[in-house]
C-alpha cells in the first residue's frame, strides 16, 4: 500500500505495559483522512495511553504504528510536528497569557505570524475566548483554561488531530460549537477522539472503537446502527458486566448515558507509578 | 468562635498534618524505592560521624566547627523557609499535574495559613529526622573514641540543632511576608535582622538568647528566646502567606515574543522559562535570596576556617566555586513550575526542555552569582588574578553543577534531595572536583604560578564535563518520559 493510499492513523498490534500492568494490549485501528474516530471506553481502558503511543509521547513494547506517513516509534517528533494533541486535563501553561502561550506554539510549530494571527482570531472567535487573551492562564476559569487548549491544538492546521476528553469545564453552547468544528474539521482531516461520554462518541465519530482493558473490543459506526440498537447498549455488550451500573434506566430514557457532558472527567490515564510533584 | 469549633479545627490540622506526613512519605518512597529513602538519615548520620571523627583525631577545636554547624543550619533553614514560596503556588494550584494537600484549603474548613504552618511544620519533621538528628548522632562515635565531652553534646544538639533549623525556617517566611506588605514591611524585614546583627557586632551576648545557646548550656534566656523567636517569626510568616487578598484576574502585556527576539529565541523555551520564573511566587529574586544564602554560608566557612588554621584565605579561590554550587538552587527554581510531560505534547524532546532551562540558568544564574562573587571581593580583598580566577571557577562550577543536575535529575531536582543513592552520586561529583579547589582557596597562604595554572584548567575542565553532562542529559531523560518510567 503507498502512502497516499494508507489511513492516515494506524495502529497495529500495540501493545504497552507499566509493570504488571497491561496498560495496551494488541490494540489495531485504522483511522482514515475525512474520519472521526471515536475511541470509547470505560475509565482506565488504555484509551489516554493509546493516544501516546500513537503520537510518539510513549514508546511500545511492540507493535506497530504510523500517522501521516510517519513512524511514532522511530521518529515521534515527526508525528507531533504533524499533528495535533489535546491532552486530557492539562491546563496552560500557569504564568503566561493565552496570547503567549499560542505565541509559543507558533515558534515551536513554525507557524507564520500572520497565519498564526488568522488562526488566533478564528479560534479565539468560535470559542468565546474574546477579552481573556491577555489574562494569566492561571487565573482563567477551568472552561476557558480548555478553550485555550483546545484551540492551541488546532493552530497550526495539523491533517490529523488527537483530542482526549475535549468538551470537559464547557458550557453547553461551547460544547455545541466544539462538536461542530469537531465534525467539521474532520470532514477534511483525521480525528482522532478519546471519550467516555456515549453520547458524545453517538454524536459526532463516524467510527467508534470500544476499547475495553486495553483491547479494542468492538468497532462500530454509529449512523449504521439499527434502529433499535444505541451505542450505548452496543457498548454495554462489548465491555461486559462491569459496567452494568450505568445501563439506562429500564424505562429507556436516557440513549447516551455516562457521565454528563461537561463534567470533570475522571483520570483516564492508567495508573503506572509514574512519579509525583 | 465556640469551644466546640475550637476543637473541630485543632482536629482537622491534626488530620491534615497526618495526611501531609504520609502524603511525602509516599511521595518520596513511590520516587525512590523505600530503602532508597530510609537510607538516607543513615549516610548522613555515617558521614557526619566521619567528619567528626576527622575533626578529633586532627585535634581541631570542635566547638568551633559546632559553631559553624549552627550557623550553616540556620542559613540552610532559611534557605529551606523559601518552600513557603512552593507553598504559596501549591495553594493556587500552579504546580501542574500534581494536586497537594495544601490545596485543600480550598474546599475543606482550613484557612491558607493553617494549611502554609502544616506544609512547613511537615517539612521541619523531615528534616529533622532525615539530616539535624543523623547529625546529632554523628557525634557519638567520636565521643566514646576521643573525647566523652563530644558524647555529652550529641543530646545537647539533637535539642539545639533542629531548633536552630526552625528558626532560620520561620525567619524567611517571615520576611517574605513582610516584604510583600510593601515599604513599611520592607523596612521592618531589613531593620529587624540588622538590629540584631549590630547588637550581636556591638559585643552583647545574643547568642545566649539563640538556639546555640541551648548547645552551649541551656538557660531560661535560650529557652525564652528561641520559643519567643520561632513564635513570633512563625506568626508573622503563616500570617502573611496564608493572606488570600482578592484579586482580579492579573492581565500582562504580551511579552514571550519580544523577549525571545531579543535574545534569539527561535522556539521560545528559554523565554517561557524566564517568564514563568519571573510571574511565579518570590520571581527572580528568589535566584538572588538563595545566591546570598550560599555567600552567608561561604562567608561563614571562611571565617571559621580562619579561626581554625590562622590563614587568610583567597576570596576569588574561595567564594568562586562556592557560589558556583548556586546553580543547582537556580535550575530548582527554574523548573519548580515546569510540567515536563506538557512540552511533549509539542514536537520537542525533554532534551529540548533541558538546553533550554540550562541557558535560562546562565542567563539569571551566572549574573547573580557574579554579584555575589563581587561582594566577596570587595569584602575580603582580592587581587586581579585571584579575582579572575574567582570569575572562571564561579562559571566553571556553575557551568558543571548546572549540567550535573539536569543529568542525574532532568527537571525534578528537587526530588532527589532525599534519594540516597542519587545524593550520594551528586555529592560525591561535587566534592572530587571543589574539594581540592576549595583547599587551595581557604588553605595555601600564596598559590605559585603552577597552582594557579591548574586551577584555571580545572575550572575550564569542569565547564567542559558540565556542558557534555547537560548534552547527555537529553537522551537520558527523554528515553525514560517514552518508557513510562516517568511522566
Amino acid at each position: 500500500m503507498s502512502e497516499r493510499d494508507a489511513p492516515a492513523v494506524r495502529a497495529s498490534d500495540l501493545r504497552k505495559s507499566f509493570g504488571d500492568l497491561v496498560a495496551v494490549d494488541g490494540l489495531s485501528i485504522a483511522v482514515e483522512s475525512g474520519e472521526l474516530y471515536g475511541l470509547l471506553g470505560p475509565n482506565g481502558a488504555g484509551k489516554t495511553t493509546a493516544i501516546e503511543l500513537l503520537t510518539g509521547q510513549l514508546a511500545p513494547d511492540s507493535g506497530t504504528a504510523a500517522v501521516l506517513g510517519a513512524d511514532p516509534v522511530a521518529d515521534p517528533l515527526a508525528v507531533r510536528e504533524r499533528v495535533g494533541i489535546l491532552p486530557e486535563k492539562e491546563a496552560p501553561p500557569s504564568f503566561l497569557t493565552p496570547r503567549e502561550f499560542f505565541a509559543f506554539v507558533g515558534r515551536v510549530r513554525s507557524v507564520p505570524e500572520d497565519d498564526l494571527a488568522e488562526r488566533i482570531a478564528l479560534w479565539t472567535d468560535r470559542l468565546g475566548l474574546e477579552g481573556q487573551l491577555d489574562t494569566l492562564a492561571a487565573d482563567l476559569s477551568r472552561g476557558n483554561q480548555q478553550k485555550v487548549m483546545i484551540a492551541a491544538a488546532f493552530l497550526h492546521s495539523p491533517e490529523a488531530v488527537f483530542i482526549d476528553e475535549p468538551l470537559a469545564n464547557l458550557d453547553p453552547i461551547v460544547q455545541e460549537r466544539v462538536k461542530e468544528a469537531l465534525v467539521e474539521y474532520a470532514a477534511e482531516n483525521a480525528v482522532v477522539l478519546s471519550t467516555h461520554h456515549v453520547e458524545v462518541a453517538a454524536e459526532v465519530c463516524t467510527t467508534v472503537g470500544i476499547v475495553h482493558e486495553g483491547r479494542l473490543v468492538a468497532e462500530r459506526r454509529p449512523r449504521e446502527l439499527a434502529a433499535d440498537r444505541s451505542l450505548l447498549e452496543e457498548f454495554m455488550d462489548a465491555v461486559g458486566d462491569d459496567h452494568a451500573a450505568v445501563r439506562p434506566a429500564a424505562d429507556g430514557g436516557a440513549r447516551g448515558g455516562g457521565a454528563p457532558e461537561g463534567e470533570e472527567p475522571d483520570e483516564d490515564a492508567v495508573d503506572r507509578g509514574a512519579d509525583g510533584r | 468562635m465556640t469551644g466546640g469549633q475550637t476543637g473541630g479545627s485543632m482536629a482537622a490540622d491534626r488530620a491534615l498534618f497526618a495526611a501531609m506526613l504520609r502524603e511525602e512519605w509516599r511521595l518520596h518512597v513511590r520516587l525512590f524505592g523505600g530503602w532508597r529513602f530510609a537510607a538516607f538519615p543513615v549516610v548522613v548520620a555515617v558521614l557526619g560521624a566521619g567528619g567528626v571523627a576527622a575533626l578529633a583525631w586532627a585535634g581541631v577545636d570542635v566547638g568551633v566547627a559546632i559553631a559553624g554547624l549552627h550557623v550553616l543550619v540556620f542559613v540552610f533553614g532559611l534557605q529551606t523557609g523559601s518552600v513557603g514560596l512552593v507553598a504559596q503556588d501549591a495553594l493556587d494550584r500552579l504546580l501542574g499535574e500534581v494536586s497537594l494537600l495544601v490545596a485543600t484549603w480550598r474546599y475543606l474548613p482550613l484557612t491558607r495559613g493553617r494549611a502554609v504552618g502544616a506544609f512547613l511544620l511537615r517539612d521541619l519533621l523531615y528534616y529533622t529526622g532525615l539530616i539535624l538528628l543523623p547529625l546529632a548522632v554523628a557525634f557519638v562515635p567520636a565521643g566514646l573514641v576521643y573525647d566523652a565531652a563530644l558524647l555529652a553534646a550529641a543530646p545537647r544538639l539533637a535539642l539545639s540543632l533542629p531548633a536552630t533549623f526552625a528558626l532560620g525556617l520561620v525567619t524567611t517566611t517571615a520576611l517574605i511576608a513582610l516584604v510583600r506588605r510593601g515599604v513599611p514591611g520592607t523596612a521592618l524585614a531589613l531593620g529587624i535582622p540588622g538590629t540584631i546583627g549590630a547588637a550581636w557586632w556591638s559585643g552583647l551576648p545574643i547568642a545566649d538568647a539563640t538556639p546555640y545557646g541551648l548547645y552551649t548550656g541551656p538557660s531560661v534566656l535560650a529557652v525564652l528566646g528561641t520559643g519567643v523567636g520561632i513564635v513570633v517569626a512563625a506568626t508573622v510568616g503563616f500570617t502573611g502567606l496564608g493572606r488570600s487578598d482578592p484579586r482580579p484576574a492579573r492581565t500582562r502585556e504580551p511579552g514571550l515574543s519580544a523577549l525571545a527576539d531579543r535574545i534569539g529565541d527561535d522556539r521560545g523555551l528559554v523565554s517561557r522559562s524566564l517568564l514563568e520564573l519571573s510571574r511565579s511566587a518570590g520571581g527572580v529574586g528568589t535566584i538572588a535570596f538563595s545566591a546570598t544564602v550560599l555567600l552567608l554560608v561561604a562567608g561563614g566557612v571562611v571565617a571559621l576556617v580562619g579561626r581554625i588554621g590562622g590563614v587568610d584565605p583567597q576570596a576569588g579561590l574561595t567564594f568562586g566555586p562556592l557560589l558556583g554550587l548556586s546553580a543547582f538552587t537556580s535550575y530548582n527554581w527554574l523548573t519548580t513550575t515546569t510540567d515536563a510531560p506538557a512540552y511533549r505534547r509539542f514536537p520537542l524532546t525533554i532534551g529540548d526542555v533541558i538546553a533550554a532551562k540550562r541557558r535560562a540558568l546562565a542567563i539569571v544564574g551566572l549574573p547573580v552569582g557574579t554579584v555575589a562573587l563581587a561582594v566577596a571581593l570587595v569584602w575580603l580583598g582580592t587581587t586581579p588574578v585571584d579575582a579572575g580566577l574567582g570569575v572562571l571557577l564561579l562559571v566553571g562550577v556553575h557551568q558543571y553543577v548546572g549540567g550535573l543536575t539536569a543529568f542525574l535529575a532532568g527537571l525534578r531536582p528537587n526530588e532527589f534531595l532525599f534519594d540516597t543513592v542519587l545524593f550520594s552520586a551528586f555529592g560525591v561529583a561535587i566534592l572530587v572536583p571543589v574539594a581540592p579547589l576549595l583547599v587551595v582557596g581557604l588553605v595555601v597562604p600564596a598559590p605559585g604560578p603552577l597552582l594557579l595554572g591548574a586551577v584555571a584548567a580545572t575550572a575550564l575542565a569542569l565547564a567542559g564535563m558540565g556542558t557534555l553532562l547537560g548534552q547527555r542529559a537529553g537522551p537520558r531523560w527523554e528515553a525514560r518520559y517514552r518508557s513510562g518510567d516517568v511522566g
